[in-house]
């Protein structure tokens, strides 16, 4: 039972109950509840029968227990349309104002007050939840990653490929024709992998050493080299620099930068470097 | 560009005649009514329509893995399909097509025919809706745990289903999980990036999401069809206010990802958000014309229908959660109004 009421308290906190369209859907139930008319009666009795239902701890633990597919359980509350809910609301609280000559004088100025509730209680206030960045490109991805893979745009033929996480992860969403050793299903277990393939030891460990590739140049081109990489793209530390503290001394600065001579290795040559990226292709 | 173009055509006209071609087929077996008798439903048309090319496609992929068959293969199939079943419709679905699509008398057909009121609402959620796309354009599409363009991609370039991983893009040794058989909808926004040359990024991330935004749009009216019956004093003036009332919602919405405003934002290609702001509205929106006698039958079909729609747009067994969650909630108001009714007459006895 402790797992069931942890997960409710999680799911309040998700969803931020207190306030925002929580709140607003809150005031469409009381005002449907105090109208008591008929025909609003199926919008307030679907509401009042979810909410029960989805806070019923039997229902959550039979839920959590029989389906482990709804990882995550907050995600059930969207079958109950709280934006309809309150849209109907509204609707209803609107068009009564039209039963009195002075309401019709007025309605334009209640659907303009309207307008400004939702848009205060929604996206307009600022949100630490709402980061989604402007899109660099059409494709989402990042311009640093896609100034990367676009350097493979005119190799002919497949390009097996070994990235670090943020280029590898991205690079099947920009071209088709990149294989690459492992998939992002390695080290994320959100990202669906509908298929009972694994990933052998060697997949493991190179993207151990990928993490933190320094001193191991060695090592980590001579298994791309065996699992028949025909490129590389590591970070040149430029990232690394940027996102570093920067120290009071000047003295204690740190020099991030990677040498690519040194990836040169086991058959690696040095084809190209991105504002972010060093690339490499083998002989 | 003009493969967008034509892409748009296609994803407006051909789910409308298949929506149609549904409501005769059922009609010419008694279980609807007439069109005449029923009245011009154009979102349950078009989007029973969506409905169906979503089972058709699933259908055939499903079919094409048994048999390994390349996905060249699974566009000329479908695509034939697909022109057969519209070109029927085109035939036998002449009378409803034109209840759908013309208007009722020649005094609305003008503008001066319709009510002021009613043109506000229509200006007002083509702004909002207008809105919602620029949003769609601006942002950055949120891909996270997402691979839809993966699988796009994939089977575009291998001409493959099922037999190439999307995320390494090396053959699979074992093969898919059942789920990731029944998983299609990345295919089905293939094959028409693959008959229309169309620019994979575009399509995913700009049109599709334009396209279920109009679906939610249609899936809320089909919702106001229900909440706003005429014998309760509902009127197309109420419905329309209703639409503008969730698009605004909708518009401002996206200030948490738990939010179906954020999901059609940012993420409105995911089957999740399909189901979640298009299918599960819908299901609603036939549940309540449960009420209306000469409607019932068709809000069953249209109710099974939508769930069966469930399969190839998110993992199966969570689409049976949502479902049974509905039919669950649905069963106790229902058996709860008897328990109500029954002691009533009781009362009175």
């Amino acid at each position: 039972m402790q797992e069931v009421i942890d997960l409710i308290l999680h799911v309040q906190n998700t969803i931020e109950i207190y306030g925002k369209y929580q709140a607003l859907f809150w005031v469409a139930l009381v005002y449907l509840c105090f109208k008591r008319k008929k025909e609003n009666q199926d919008v307030l009795r679907y509401s009042v029968v979810s909410l029960l239902l989805f806070w019923n701890p039997l229902f959550v633990y039979g839920i959590i227990h029989t389906f482990p597919e709804v990882a995550a359980y907050w995600q059930l509350l969207w079958v109950l349309p709280v934006e309809m809910v309150i849209a109907y609301g509204l609707t209803i609280a609107l068009q009564e104002t039209t039963a009195h000559q002075e309401g019709k004088k007025i309605y334009w100025g209640y659907l303009a007050a309207v307008v400004v509730i939702i848009a205060l209680a929604g996206t307009i206030v600022p949100s630490e939840s709402d980061t989604v960045q402007a899109a660099d490109n059409r494709y989402g991805i990042p311009e640093r990653d896609m100034e990367a893979l676009q350097c493979l745009d005119q190799v002919e033929g497949p390009i097996t490929l070994l990235a670090v996480n943020d280029v590898l992860k991205v690079s099947r969403k920009y071209n088709g024709s990149i294989v690459n050793v492992y998939g992002s299903s390695l080290w994320d277990p959100n990202v669906p992998n509908d298929t009972t393939d694994g990933y052998t030891a060697e997949m493991y460990r190179l993207y151990e050493l990928m993490q933190t590739p320094v001193d191991h140049e060695e090592e980590i081109t001579g298994l791309a080299a065996d699992m028949g990489c025909g490129y590389l793209i590591i970070s040149n530390g430029r990232r690394e620099q940027e996102e570093a503290e920067v120290p009071r001394d000047p003295n204690q600065i740190v020099d991030l930068s990677v040498d690519v001579q040194k990836w040169c290795l086991n058959g690696y040559e040095a084809l190209t470097e991105t504002t972010y990226y060093h690339i490499l292709r083998r002989k | 560009m003009s493969g967008l173009l034509l892409a748009i055509l296609i994803l407006l006209i051909v789910p409308l005649l298949l929506g149609a071609l549904w409501n005769r087929l059922w009609q010419s077996l008694h279980i609807a009514q007439a069109p005449e008798i029923t009245g011009k439903n154009f979102p349950g048309t078009y989007l029973s329509g969506v409905f169906v090319m979503f089972c058709i496609f699933e259908a055939v992929v499903i079919l094409s893995m048994k048999f390994d068959m390349p996905f060249s293969k699974v566009v000329m199939m479908v695509s034939v399909l697909f022109l057969v079943l519209c070109g029927i419709s085109c035939v036998l679905c002449q009378r409803e097509l034109k209840i759908l699509l013309l208007p009722p008398d020649v005094k609305s057909a003008t503008l001066q025919g319709i009510k002021a009121e009613k043109k506000v609402y229509f200006i007002l959620l083509l702004l909002v809706f207008l809105a919602q796309i620029l949003l769609v354009a601006h942002f950055a599409p949120v891909t996270g745990d997402d691979n839809t363009m993966e699988m796009i991609q994939t089977s575009i370039t291998t001409d493959t289903i099922g037999a190439v991983n999307p995320l390494t893009g090396q053959p699979y040794e074992t093969g898919l999980t059942l789920q990731g058989k029944l998983l299609n909808l990345p295919l089905f926004y293939a094959y028409f990036i693959r008959i229309f040359n169309a620019d994979p990024a575009v399509f995913l991330y700009r049109l599709i999401p334009a396209w279920v935004l109009l679906m939610s749009y249609m899936a809320c009216s089909t919702m106001g069809r229900g909440l706003f019956r005429k014998e309760n004093g509902g009127s197309d003036s109420r419905r329309q206010l209703f639409l503008v009332c969730y698009g605004i919602l909708l518009t401002f919405g996206g200030y948490l990802f738990t939010t179906p405003g954020y999901q059609l934002i940012h993420g409105a290609w995911k089957g999740e958000t399909i189901v979640i702001t298009v299918v599960i509205p819908y299901l609603l929106g036939c549940l309540l014309q449960l009420r209306e006698k000469n409607i019932r039958a068709m809000a069953i079909l249209r109710f099974l229908l939508a769930s069966v729609t469930v399969i190839p747009l998110m993992p199966w067994r969570k689409g049976i959660v949502y479902l049974l969650c509905i039919v669950i909630i649905a069963g106790i108001i229902w058996i709860c109004g008897k328990l109500r009714d029954f002691m009533v007459r009781n009362t009175k006895m």
